[in-house]
């Protein structure tokens, strides 16, 4: 037991140094030991936690729950389904993705040992997501008829419970998953599709959300029945409804842990050699190529063909301004078609912010030379040129990301009925956007390369992280809100159109030649 | 005592081990020899855990591995091929995490220091290991390896790398730790230092063993002959060609 317990302590201890390795270092150059720099990680998300208990606690403070079950359940179903996205895709990260559980096989830790361990640090990593909900229950409860400390204490006790009841369905259903051969066989498609699946469940969360703000001050929200009874347990504990509910939850827990316990925990050594196996079993398809061209195509699409890796970006990329500006029109419809021709100028404004807003540090073109690894060193003592080795990388990502930027283009055509030459102006500056964008962060990628990385998140908490990635989009979206909003009123304002809109394309123009002067002068250039 | 029977291992079509059968002695230095891909660290890691052999059983010391996973765990040192693991800990770190892991009382901490000297690791011991070189790396992991002082130590091609002192060394301690009554195992497809070091070899080809003896009784199999040609005759080209010729042959006497 204290060997369990030996062990336990020393692999949390490993598993959040992992936890953020960019941070880590960091804070390694810094001299800080082991024992500072997990104090210090423990610290950052415990006040990333307060941070988001006192924002939605806050929020949640001033409407009485008591008298708003649909609200509640509302509130239960978004951060039930935030919390599983999140877990499921930190599963699979932690689990599958990260290469450190062979390195474990051969050391004799306990098995349940190491996946507690990982687990902790899931659950730690998660905290700041399913917090609002120990507000959510501990409001709630402290309205019901046990009062301000039992209800309290019920809150907390059946948020350990849900949290821990959500906990339990993730790794089921991933680890579950794993267990059958289809998955064995199409082992990369069918981790994307998990992610995707449970990506848009989050989405759906977000949105949720942004429908029932507009109901707060009205009226209370739908009702979702299956949440219902949590809200009468924490208002209502002793009735037989609640009880049975109780009963329910328990339950389900002792038998997800019995599951995980008997079934998940022992078999976790052959899933992850049956997945090994299952990758060595095919063999890779043969490719032969006729060129250099088409082999280093095929080499930087098979760097991109990493589930995680899609998904993060994804996630980091596309997902925030569409939802930023979809939740904004969601319960709204739109209809530009009547918009003169006068504002092209606006809308080849907002193509190149919106491209903006989505090239960031954690695009496919900003990541696409540390994708490489230790391949990149490799290559530059090649007879190739490094300039034409990039450039194809460079290209290749360009026309991705321009691919995807035009099916957006698209969606805000068809969503705002926005006329053609308008739609066009977008498409043309989401791709003058996304061209200098990816200039940028190309540049940065090679500056900041990383060869042996072991995580995507490494990749993409490079510098900033993920407040740099936030910050970034704010900055970007008020700056451009600002800038459009100004050049609107001015067109509308001074009668001299053609002049504002020959000036504004003059700018933007002279803008774009600048910067790619600039990085062909001093980035392109100096790669000869 | 180490008990491989009847092991194979098989990936899709490939073959990587065909009902492979040894006994291991303690107290001797084993080595495996083989062509890349002749199944030699295909049955280290089988022997470490890392893979699930297809068929077969695994003992060590009258244990069944599958039976007793962790005390069989608890006896065995590994040193893997590539040293490239935890790599966000530092050198200290990653030596207490192994402490951790096999339970070892404070005790082991001189232990450590004496191993950390030999190795002239002092300077380092605070440094993450991501930042070492290819050498430095392999120092830690047979630093971390050596560390519980294991009855089997396991090593794959671990002389990768090293400097001419770090190889020397570390040959010493191979030979001192079978010495002591305990077991070594390593591959390699250097024959002086198999050679030197073996009290006993396998030579594995494509999955098959082709010879399980002394260094002595296979180098007197051909006197004067060196072992590398004797190894070439029997794994290398030369011996394909033969098995050709005989198959031939054969198909002659048929017609």
């Amino acid at each position: 037991m204290l060997k369990n317990k030996r062990q336990l302590k020393a692999l949390i201890e490993v598993n959040l140094l992992y936890i953020n390795p960019q941070a880590t270092s960091r804070q390694r150059k810094q001299h800080k030991n082991s024992q500072q720099i997990i104090r210090s990680t423990m610290m950052q998300y415990g006040l990333l936690s307060v941070l988001f208990l006192f924002l939605y606690g806050a929020s949640m403070f001033v409407i009485n729950l008591k008298y708003r079950p649909g609200l509640f359940s509302q509130y239960v179903m978004m951060f039930a389904l935030m919390t599983l996205a999140q877990s499921v895709s930190a599963i699979n990260n932690v689990f599958f993705e990260s290469r450190d559980l062979n390195d474990y096989l051969p050391l004799p830790f306990q098995q349940s040992a190491i996946f507690l361990a990982k687990f902790t640090v899931i659950a730690l990593s998660n905290l700041p997501f399913v917090l609002p909900l120990l507000a959510l229950f501990i409001l709630t409860g402290i309205n019901g008829s046990f009062g301000m400390i039992g209800g309290s204490i019920l809150g907390l006790f059946l948020f350990g419970l849900f949290f821990t009841l959500i906990f339990m369905l993730c790794s089921l259903l991933v680890f579950g998953l794993t267990h059958t051969k289809v998955y064995q066989s199409h082992r990369k498609t069918f981790t994307f599709l998990l992610l995707i699946v449970t990506m848009v469940m989050m989405v759906i969360g977000i949105l949720t959300m942004q429908e029932h703000q507009a109901n707060i001050a009205s009226h209370d929200a739908k009702k979702i029945a299956l949440f219902l009874p949590l809200h009468k347990l924490l208002l209502q504990p002793l009735t037989g409804k609640s009880l049975l509910t109780l009963g329910i939850l328990l339950i389900s827990v002792f038998l997800g842990y019995y599951l995980l316990k008997v079934w998940l925990i022992p078999s976790l050594y052959t899933q992850y050699n049956l997945s090994n196996a299952a990758t060595a079993a095919k063999p890779s398809k043969s490719y032969h190529a006729r060129s250099l061209d088409q082999l280093l195509r095929h080499y930087n699409l098979s760097l991109l063909k990493n589930p995680t890796f899609l998904l993060q970006s994804l996630t980091t990329t596309i997902f925030p301004p569409l939802i930023m500006i979809f939740a904004g029109t969601i319960n709204q419809s739109f209809d530009l078609g009547k918009l003169p021709g006068k504002y092209f100028g606006v809308f080849l404004l907002a193509g190149i912010a919106l491209s903006l807003m989505i090239v960031n540090q954690g695009a496919l073109v900003s990541n696409i030379i540390s994708l490489d690894g230790p391949n990149y060193a490799f290559v530059k003592a090649l007879p190739i040129k490094e300039k034409t080795y990039l450039k194809r990388k460079f290209n290749l990502a360009v026309g991705i990301q321009m691919l995807v930027l035009l099916l957006v283009c698209i969606a805000f055509w068809l969503v705002l009925k926005l006329p053609f030459l308008l739609a066009l102006c977008l498409l043309i500056g989401t791709f003058m956007g996304n061209f200098v964008a990816s200039l940028r962060f190309f540049a940065r990628d090679r500056r900041l390369f990383v060869p042996d990385w072991t995580n995507v998140m490494q990749l993409f908490n490079r510098s900033g992280g993920n407040f740099g990635v936030i910050f970034g989009l704010i900055t970007i979206f008020i700056l451009s809100i600002v800038v459009i909003v100004g050049y609107v009123l001015l067109l509308n304002i001074s009668g001299i159109v053609v002049v504002l809109n020959s000036v504004m394309l003059l700018l933007i123009g002279l803008l774009f030649i600048g910067i790619c002067f600039y990085y062909w002068k001093h980035f392109w250039q100096k790669l000869n | 005592m180490i008990t491989l029977a009847h092991l194979n291992k098989v990936y899709g079509q490939t073959i990587a081990l065909k009902d492979l059968t040894l006994n291991i002695k303690s107290g001797e230095v084993f080595g495996f020899l083989g062509h890349n891909g002749a199944g030699k660290s295909t049955t280290i890691k089988s022997i470490v855990s890392i893979i699930e052999p297809t068929a077969g059983h695994i003992e060590v010391d009258g244990l069944d591995l599958h039976q007793n996973r962790m005390a069989v765990k608890q006896k065995i040192g590994y040193v893997p091929d590539s040293p490239d693991i935890f790599l966000q800990l530092t050198a200290n770190e990653y030596w207490h995490l192994i402490a951790a892991a096999y339970d070892l009382p404070a005790t082991a901490d001189q232990r450590l220091k004496e191993l950390v000297t030999l190795f002239d690791m002092t300077a380092h011991v605070d440094e993450a290991i991501e930042d070492f070189s290819h050498g430095m790396r392999q120092k830690t992991v047979i630093i971390g390896a050596l560390l519980p002082d294991p009855d089997v130590w396991i090593l794959d091609e671990p002389l990768q790398s090293l400097d001419p002192q770090t190889a020397y060394d570390l040959k010493e301690l191979i030979k001192d730790h079978a010495r002591r009554g305990k077991t070594v195992i390593f591959s390699t497809h250097v024959l002086d230092t198999a050679q030197q070091l073996c009290d006993e070899l396998a030579i594995l080809k494509k999955g098959e063993l082709i010879y399980n003896g002394s260094v002595a009784d296979l180098l007197a199999t051909e006197p004067g002959t060196s072992l590398e040609k004797i190894y070439l005759k029997m794994a290398g080209r030369q011996a394909d060609a033969q098995h050709l010729a005989n198959l031939k042959d054969d198909q002659d006497v048929e017609k």
